[in-house]
């Protein structure tokens, strides 16, 4: 896409400390973010790529790894885990009380599991501490990791999760709640330190919803996202050339799906779909430019693979 | 075939991964079964605006709306009709509480307490949750012929049913009694393990909100045994003869293969599986890439007509052979539906998806 409303080169903001993944489910969130850590981690930084999802993809991106709570190598320079609430709960207890004798206990006990999953607010703080102990974490007196990326949740619960700590601070003002939700609020705020990143494609649901994400973000929290990543952008192969390449594919895009599988000039008419396609991405990037956050091309790469998918998008951002 | 399917099933739930076009093919497959002669029902989840424009649905509530008129005067005629409603998750759940609770004071107590308030529409599953019970009543109505769910949008399709028994487990009976048991000041000792389990929670969250989860859970027994009645009823709709699942993948392996496995735990769970239909597939066309004429072409714009000629026909066949390894597989009912040029924003564009999707569009027209 030639258009300037989307940038080629990765901004500043994908150079700090922790980046906040988030998406609406189904648009390339976890790949984005995957090739975000592996960028980070060829420049030879120490990353940790987090997931959090019952069902992790970390070994579809990476053949041979597992994504489990536990932190595992996945390449060189580069750690992954799979951020499970219940995992986390155990973990927290243990750091938090000083019971470690009782914590699995307690924890393993399904009342209790049931009683947490129906907490208003803990599938938010547990990760969140987690992310909080780890970016605090020391090695000597370097950082024990150079850079942190998690694939967040999708809209939804992320929303959620930014909401937190001012949600929890209306309602507790001391305590042990209290305390991590002023830890959070101080990393999620410190835009030194955290990139919050939205990642889209140019559909119209996707859009929508990545515009309601942000005005609620920005309208009811302190925080605000500093890039939106639109994934799956697809190439403008007229490009100076554009509109005598659109008088040549026959003006009109043809949309008689009969027309475009079939006949002498299919080829033609298939490049004249991709085109109307472009066309309409390029009139949603405009729909959301509206919400004045810079915007980030990610191309469409015509692979189904995961790895190879990864592989070819690590190439693109590597061109920047 | 789809046709087979509205025939057969007065209920037709349509699962799959977000992002995969599911509601267009729910309000496609709505269309089939009005024309077909059904007093037709499509019930969905926030639809994308443009398509709830096409059907009528712009910025209407959750009552069901009759789309009949529009389609008959929009050249669209249909010998049944079609009626469209929007899931309300919050007024779903309250509705229950208000049909379950033995008095008024006990519903006022339970649509106040502000544990309810977060669990109804905001703990996973809720959505799901009232989904099914929404069509539990509905289909114990017999209001319409044929009832198409669309399903709440999750990143897997599999979380549409374990999400409801994950909420179930949290109403179940047992769990509530023994949290009344120990959350009582009488039952609490000093070495009892429910009494360390408690005042971990009290530490971690504030009495607050335990005084919130005591008293959701005391007024909460009083309406679970309807509660769980009719959720054991709603699952018991899934496994009818009358109803089954069409669902709904991208064309890309890595979709194919988590439908596949979709397909197969619907099958053990005893849930019938009417047809999986592959949407957004790129067919295979064959062909050269076109030449561009010498007045228009640079070297470079050939090249990346080439280039990107070659790149779909690459895709087109990857997916292809994933499609039919799918269907050498056995999977039930596999209907392809093509790429279509931009969003449904029309009813002629809903009418056209309906044609594919009836159609069944196999390989002849690819090759």
């Amino acid at each position: 896409m030639s258009s300037p409303l989307l940038q080629t080169e990765l901004g500043a903001v994908f150079d700090r400390r922790f980046l906040f993944v988030t998406g609406k489910g189904g648009v390339g969130k976890s790949l984005i973010s995957a090739a975000l850590a592996v960028r980070a981690a060829r420049r030879g930084e120490r990353t940790l790529w987090v997931e959090m999802s019952e069902s992790p993809r970390g070994g579809h991106f990476f053949p041979g790894f597992e994504p489990r709570y536990e932190l595992a190598p996945v390449q060189d320079q580069l750690w992954g885990m799979n951020l499970r609430v219940q995992p986390a709960i155990e973990e927290y207890l243990a750091v938090a009380f000083k019971i470690p004798f009782l914590t699995r206990l307690i924890a393993r006990n399904t009342l209790f599991q049931v009683l947490t999953g129906a907490l208003p607010g803990l599938d938010s703080l547990i990760p969140l501490g987690k992310i909080w102990y780890e970016l605090g974490r020391r090695r000597g007196r370097s950082p024990y990791w150079d850079r942190i990326v998690l694939d967040a949740p999708a809209t939804g619960h992320a929303l959620a999760m930014l909401r937190f700590p001012q949600a929890a601070l209306d309602i507790v003002k001391s305590g042990n709640v209290a305390d991590r939700a002023r830890e959070i609020d101080a990393i999620l705020g410190d835009r030194a330190l955290t990139g919050l990143i939205a990642v889209t494609t140019l559909d119209e649901l996707p859009v929508d919803e990545t515009r309601d994400l942000l005005s609620h973000v920005h309208d009811e929290t302190d925080y605000r996202f500093e890039a939106i990543v639109c994934n799956e952008v697809l190439p403008n192969i007229g490009q100076d050339e554009s509109s005598r390449y659109r008088d040549w594919l026959g003006g009109e895009p043809d949309t008689e799906l009969d027309s475009l599988v079939a006949g002498d000039d299919a080829s033609r008419r298939r490049l004249s779909w991709l085109e109307d396609r472009r066309c309409s991405q390029q009139a949603r990037a405009n729909h959301l430019s509206a919400s004045q956050v810079p915007m980030f091309r990610a191309p469409w790469i015509p692979l189904t693979d995961e790895a190879e998918l990864l592989d070819a998008m690590i190439d693109e951002f590597a061109r920047t | 075939m789809i046709e087979t399917s509205i025939a057969r099933h007065r209920i037709l739930i349509v699962g799959g991964s977000g992002g995969v076009g599911k509601t267009s093919v729910s309000a496609a497959l709505g269309l089939a079964a009005a024309r077909a002669g059904h007093r037709t029902l499509v019930l969905t989840v926030d639809p994308a605006r443009r398509l709830a424009a096409a059907l009528g649905l712009d910025g209407i509530g959750p009552e069901a709306e009759d789309v009949t008129p529009r389609l008959n005067s929009g050249g669209s005629a249909v010998s049944g009709e079609l009626h469209a409603m929007m899931l309300d998750v919050r007024s779903t759940l309250n509705r229950a509480v208000e049909r379950h609770a033995p008095n008024a004071e006990r519903r006022e107590q339970i649509l106040n307490n502000r544990l309810y308030q977060n669990i109804a529409g905001r703990l996973s599953g809720s959505q799901e949750y009232a989904a099914m019970q929404q069509l539990e009543e509905i289909a114990s109505r017999q209001d319409y012929d044929r009832i198409i769910l669309d399903t709440p949008p999750t990143t897997q399709a599999i979380d549409f049913l374990t999400a409801p028994e994950r909420l179930q487990a949290f109403f179940d009976s047992n769990l509530i009694r023994i949290f009344l048991t120990f959350s009582g000041r009488a039952g609490r000792g000093f070495f009892r393990v429910t009494d360390v389990l408690f005042r971990t929670l009290e530490r971690l969250t504030g009495a607050q909100v335990i005084r919130d989860i005591t008293e959701f859970f005391e007024v909460a027994e009083s309406i679970l045994e309807p509660f769980s009645a009719q959720s054991a009823r709603a699952r018991q709709l899934l496994r009818d003869r009358q109803t089954a699942f069409l669902i709904v993948t991208g064309a890309n392996p890595h979709q194919l293969e988590e439908a596949c496995g979709f397909s197969a735990a619907l099958d053990e769970m005893g849930i019938k599986v009417g047809n999986v239909v592959v949407n957004r597939w790129l067919p295979p066309l064959q062909d050269k890439a076109p030449v561009v004429p010498d007045a228009l072409a640079s070297e470079q714009l050939a090249a990346r007509v080439e280039y990107w000629q070659a790149a779909l026909e690459r895709l087109a066949r990857v997916q292809t052979r994933a499609i039919d390894a799918l269907e050498a597989q056995g999977v039930p009912g596999l209907v392809r539906l093509p790429e279509m040029p931009g969003a449904i924003h029309s009813l002629e564009g809903l009418a056209a998806l309906c044609d594919r999707l009836c159609a069944g569009h196999d390989d002849e027209s690819a090759k």
